[in-house]
C-alpha cells in the first residue's frame, strides 16, 4: 500500500491540468480512506475470530485431556 | 487467475484471515467424524474436543457471572473489606451462626429519640462492627424510620415471638417425651425428626480446607498436607473453573453427594475453604485421615 500512496502522490503531482489535480486528488483521498477502513476492518475480525479461535483450542485441549486422563 | 488476484490484493491480515477460515473448516469437518465416533464412544477424547471447541467457539470466553464476582472482589478488597476468604475458622463459624445475643433492647432503638434529661448520661458504648454477615442486630439495619416501627424491627420482634414460641413448644414436648419414655423404644426416638438430636443430625457441618494445584497432568486428590487436602487439576487458574472438579473429586473421596459440599471461601484462590452439610468435623477429619 505504501509504495501504491508514493506512485499516486508522484503521477498527482506530475499532472499538467489544475482541474484534473484536483479530481485527482478528490479519488486519491477517497483510495486512502477506503483502504485505511479495509485495513481497520479486517484487523478487528482477524484479531477476533483468532482470539476466538485460539481459547476454544485451548479450553478443548484441556478437557479432551482432562476426560482422558480420568 | 483467481491466484494472480489474490497475489495482488492480499496483505497479511487477509491471510491470517483465510487461516483462520481453514482453522474452522477443519474443524467442522472433524466434528462431523466425532459425531460419527460418539455413536460408539461417547466419551473419546476426539468427540470431547471437537464438542467442547465449538461449545467455547459459541459461548462468550468469560461469562458475566464471573467477571461480576471478580470485579465485586476487586473493589471490596480495595475498600479493605475482609472476604470470606481470607476469615479465620472462628471468623467464620461467626457467619455460620450469628450472635443475635439479646433482642431486648431493640424496642428501646425504635422509640423516638427524646431530649437527653441529664447531661451528664454516659455515651452508649460503641460497638465494633463485625465481618460480614451480623442479621439484624447489625446498626444500619435497625436503624428506626421516622413515624413507628422499622420494617427490621418488625421482623426481629417477629423472631423473637417465633423463638420465644418454639422455646415454649420444646419445652412442652420435653415434658411429654419425659412422662411417656418410659413405654417407648429408643430406636424409635431415633427416627423422630422433632426431637432435639434429629436436628443436630441435621445442622452437622463441618469445614475443609484445600490447596489446588494447577494445569497438572490429570484430576486428583495427592493428599493432606500442613491441615489441607492437596489436589492436582487440569484446569488453569482463571475464572474458578476448577471449582466443580474439587468439588467432585472431595465428594467421592469423603463419601457425600456434591450438593452437600459448598464452597465458602477462596472461589478464584488456590487455597479453597469447603463447607461440607451432613458431617460433622471428627467424621470428616477421619474420613480424611484414610486418605
Amino acid at each position: 500500500m505504501f509504495d501504491d500512496f508514493q506512485k499516486i502522490l508522484q503521477a498527482i503531482r506530475e499532472l499538467p491540468d489544475p482541474e484534473r489535480v484536483a479530481a485527482a486528488n478528490t479519488a486519491f483521498v477517497t483510495w486512502c480512506v477506503a483502504n485505511v477502513v479495509r485495513y481497520l476492518v479486517t484487523g478487528v475480525v482477524v484479531w477476533a475470530l483468532g482470539r476466538r479461535v485460539l481459547q476454544a483450542v485451548f479450553a478443548a485441549w484441556r478437557e479432551a485431556k482432562r476426560t482422558g486422563s480420568t | 487467475m483467481i491466484l494472480d488476484w489474490v497475489w495482488d490484493n492480499f496483505g497479511l491480515l487477509e491471510y491470517l484471515l483465510c487461516i483462520e477460515l481453514v482453522v474452522l473448516l477443519a474443524a467442522a469437518f472433524f466434528y462431523q467424524v466425532a459425531k460419527l465416533i460418539a455413536r460408539t464412544h461417547r466419551q473419546d477424547p476426539l468427540v470431547k474436543f471437537y464438542r467442547v471447541f465449538w461449545q467455547s467457539f459459541f459461548s462468550s470466553v468469560t461469562s458475566i457471572r464471573d467477571l461480576d464476582l471478580m470485579q465485586m472482589e476487586q473493589m471490596a478488597r480495595a475498600r479493605g473489606v475482609a472476604m470470606v476468604g481470607d476469615m479465620d475458622t472462628n471468623q467464620l463459624s461467626r457467619l455460620d451462626a450469628p450472635d443475635l445475643g439479646s433482642l431486648d433492647g431493640l424496642d428501646e432503638i425504635a422509640k423516638p429519640a427524646s431530649p437527653p434529661s441529664d447531661m451528664d448520661e454516659t455515651p452508649p458504648p460503641t460497638a465494633v462492627k463485625p465481618i460480614g454477615r451480623t442479621g439484624p442486630e447489625d446498626e444500619d439495619r435497625v436503624r428506626p424510620k421516622k413515624g413507628g416501627e422499622s420494617r427490621e424491627l418488625k421482623y426481629a420482634r417477629l423472631q423473637r415471638e417465633k423463638r420465644e414460641a418454639e422455646t415454649e413448644a420444646a419445652e412442652n414436648r420435653a415434658e411429654a417425651s419425659d412422662r411417656i419414655a418410659v413405654t417407648r423404644d429408643s430406636s424409635e426416638d431415633r427416627n423422630r425428626t422433632d426431637l432435639p438430636h434429629a436436628e443436630i443430625k441435621r445442622a452437622a457441618v463441618s469445614r475443609l480446607n484445600v490447596r489446588i494445584v494447577p494445569m497438572k497432568e490429570k484430576d486428583r486428590i495427592v493428599g493432606y498436607q500442613d491441615g489441607e487436602i492437596v489436589i492436582d487439576v487440569v484446569y488453569a487458574p482463571e475464572a474458578g473453573q476448577a471449582n466443580g472438579v474439587v468439588i467432585d473429586l472431595i465428594s467421592s473421596q469423603i463419601d457425600v453427594r456434591p450438593y452437600q459440599i459448598a464452597l465458602i471461601g477462596g472461589h478464584y484462590k488456590v487455597r479453597k475453604t469447603f463447607q461440607v452439610s451432613g458431617l460433622d468435623q471428627p467424621t470428616l477429619d477421619a474420613r480424611i485421615a484414610a486418605i
